[in-house]
């Protein structure tokens, strides 16, 4: 039990109640997409993708709480959060345990289902608490043993595992021990705090400009107008340059490319046929990087209204009139890059079992010029207040489905 | 004589908020110096008259004038001139409290190195803490920094000592009355605290159900105003006293009336019975907002 003494604690540990009952079904929303796609011989995979669900829905709260409450001296903290983490993983796993041993799926034993559910947990606990950028790094090493099917090993599956709870292990040890930077932020408290206010910046560590600022009066200021309305906003509004400077940027380019080419490589020595499961987790995936940004210029009105007076009071920022253009071209300048780079990986993932034609080529673009339009209307209309969460949903769903659909239909 | 241009004004402000009357034909002026407290009871509409008076709200009708222009057409100059403490302070929480304030430095001509540094040592607020992981109470300190280090022409904070202690309250105070005297600084404040209003505030004023229910200079306030209560045994008249605030009716039958001080000894005649007190500024948000 959790102790009584804890109970500061208690709050972080899930979301609101809200929040928790909107997870909550949209996991079993998810248990019940594979329970029903279970007579197409759904692969063993998506069962991993399920607790990942999990953490992405219901488990982030906590991180940010981890982060939030770590350095409190109240007795059983400590003790209440390493509870908490232990109670994600068992409900992550056990309740769609609950739901394969009512179907088992043909050929899959139950320790196959416990080792993938092991596997897409731990290695959601891994990805959300892992720095933003190198989060690519775990889920990339699941999709990829997903893809070659490795997943259906359970020894494979509890030694990867083991390595991924670890890892997570010695990335909290430096979160809270020997914090980073600010880009060193977990995704997972990265994505709590986008809910409430804005989003992580990547900054150089004040030991290299403490002496300047607090000696020096005034300096002609060296960013560009665009570049500090970037730095309000936070790092969801800014391209890799903006976020960790040149070599930042170079560096990010380096470990995509560095992926592209694993999965390549990978594709190579086993070439398969794509699974069902591919076209919508890209699909989503991809709708999300877009229509992320809308709902957090649209907090400006509500929520985060005090980065909306930083934009609007601060010296060196645009003009009010010309405020809504500079955040949109925020917006697609650094969407497109954040676009350009999934497709890198997502664009393999997809086309594994056909050359990328022409008209696929076409299509992607038109589909990545959708998604930009749409985003770029949606971020236009939060920053006039005019934010409407239906009219978000029905783009979101609408693209979701127009990008399976396009997937479907070219691909098969 | 004229009177100089206000450096901040609003005209007739009128605004609605969730279907609800935030504003209601609210007009003020700040002249240079005056160093003003906003007071009201919760959901009276301080913050929204502060947003709009910042022009971060844009109101119904009315309109916010700062530095002599429209609120919404502020330049660099302008925006330079202004301190604002926000009632939550939690833009760029994602940096630590260095680079913050590192960001801010360049962008202020009159950033003052020396009143930061002497702030954070006071205030023990290490400039490599993540903004993200500091206290209500410490975040609160970093924004009323970030506000006064530009040594602005025009300070305006909202609620800025709800969750300071009382040492760090007193030190926000003491850096107001500086600021105001040795620089000249006019000042708006929203408070709920009426110690700290009497202890720096020239002027106080309080806005009720979305209007200014009393504007007025603070010691002028205190000297005049007085509470009387009106006998029971005798019929008060229905139309306002002279010089009367409010009036409320009280349980044995008696009534409450709030009345200036020159109104209530010389102009009108008091009843014999009737009993004179002087009246605190808590004692005056209650008789007034109550």
């Amino acid at each position: 039990m959790i102790p009584a003494m804890s109970k500061a604690a208690l709050p972080g540990i899930f979301p609101d109640r809200a929040a928790t009952i909107r997870g909550l079904l949209l996991f079993i929303g998810a248990i019940a997409v594979g329970v029903g796609l279970q007579r197409f011989h759904l692969a063993i995979g998506y069962w991993s993708i399920v607790p990942l669900c999990w953490w992405a829905v219901l488990g982030n709260g906590l991180l940010r709480a981890i982060w939030d409450r770590s350095s409190l001296r109240l007795p059983g903290t400590q003790r209440a959060l390493s509870q908490g983490i232990l109670l994600h993983l068992l409900l992550s796993i056990g309740v769609p345990l609950l739901a394969l041993s009512l179907t088992r799926p043909d050929g899959a034993t139950a320790l196959t289902q416990v080792g993938a559910l092991w596997l897409g947990s731990t290695f959601g606990l891994l990805f959300f608490s892992s720095p933003i950028l190198f989060s690519l790094v775990p889920s990339t090493v699941l999709a990829l043993s997903i893809k070659a099917g490795h997943i259906a090993n359970p020894a494979y599956c509890a030694l990867l595992g083991g390595l991924a709870l670890l890892g997570t292990a010695g990335l909290w040890y430096r979160h809270l021990k020997h914090p980073l930077a600010p880009q060193g932020l977990p995704l997972g408290v990265y994505l709590s705090i986008s809910k409430t206010d804005s989003y992580p910046r990547l900054e150089k560590l004040l030991d290299s400009c403490a002496p300047d600022w607090l000696t020096r009066s005034f300096q002609a200021p060296a960013r560009s107008s665009q570049d500090r309305v970037a730095s309000v906003l936070g790092p969801l509004h800014q391209t890799f340059r903006q976020q960790m400077g040149r070599t930042g940027q170079y560096l990010t380019y380096l470990v995509v490319a560095g992926l592209f080419g694993a999965a390549l490589w990978e594709q190579l020595h086993t070439p398969n046929t794509p699974s069902l499961l591919n076209y919508p987790v890209a699909s989503l995936a991809l709708v999300v990087l877009a229509l992320a940004p809308p709902v957090l210029v649209a907090r400006l009105h509500t929520t985060a209204r005090s980065t909306l007076a930083e934009l609007l009071l601060t010296p060196g920022m645009p003009q009010r009139s010309q405020m809504a253009h500079s955040i949109m071209h925020l917006y697609l300048v650094a969407t497109t890059e954040r676009l350009v780079l999934s497709s890198l990986l997502l664009l393999n993932w997809i086309t594994s079992s056909r050359d990328l034609g022409p008209e696929l080529i076409v299509a992607i673009l038109g589909f990545y010029g959708l998604l930009l339009a749409v985003g770029a209307w949606l971020v236009w209309r939060a920053w006039h207040g005019r934010h409407s969460r239906w009219l978000h949903g029905a783009c979101c769903l609408g693209l979701f489905a127009f990008g399976l659909g396009g997937c479907i239909l070219l691909l098969n | 004589m004229s009177s100089p241009s206000p450096l901040a004004a609003l005209h007739a402000i009128t605004m609605d908020h969730q279907e609800h009357r935030a504003l209601d034909g609210v007009s003020l002026s700040l002249q240079p110096g005056m160093v003003l407290g906003l007071v009201g009871r919760n959901g009276a509409g301080k913050s929204t008259l502060i947003e709009c008076l910042l022009g971060l709200r844009i109101p119904d009708q009315g309109q916010a004038m700062l530095f002599g222009k429209p609120a919404t057409q502020l330049d660099d100059s302008d925006k330079a001139a202004l301190g604002y403490v926000p009632q939550n302070p939690e833009a760029l929480a994602w940096m630590k409290l260095g680079s913050m304030l590192g960001l801010m430095a360049e962008l202020y001509p009159s950033w003052d190195a020396a009143l930061v540094e002497r702030l954070l040592q006071r205030w023990e607020l290490n400039p490599k803490l993540d903004l993200l992981k500091l206290s209500p109470g410490q975040r609160q300190q970093v924004a009323i920094i970030r506000a006064l280090a530009p040594r602005p022409r025009l300070l305006v904070l909202d609620e800025p000592a709800a969750a300071l202690d009382p040492l760090a309250r007193r030190e926000l105070m003491r850096e107001i009355v500086e600021l105001a005297g040795e620089y000249g600084t006019t000042v708006l404040f929203s408070t709920h605290i009426m110690s700290d209003l009497e202890r720096v505030a020239s002027h106080i004023a309080l806005l009720h159900q979305g209007r200014i229910q009393l504007l007025a200079n603070l010691d002028e306030l205190k000297d005049d105003l007085r509470r009387v209560v009106w006998p029971q045994q005798v019929t008060l008249p229905s139309e306002p006293l002279p010089g009367e605030f409010a009036r409320k009716q009280l349980a044995d039958g008696s009534w409450n009336l709030v009345l200036r001080h020159d109104a209530a000894s010389s102009a009108f005649k008091l009843p014999e019975q009737a009993r004179v007190h002087s009246l605190g500024l808590e004692d005056l948000f209650v008789e007034l907002a109550a």
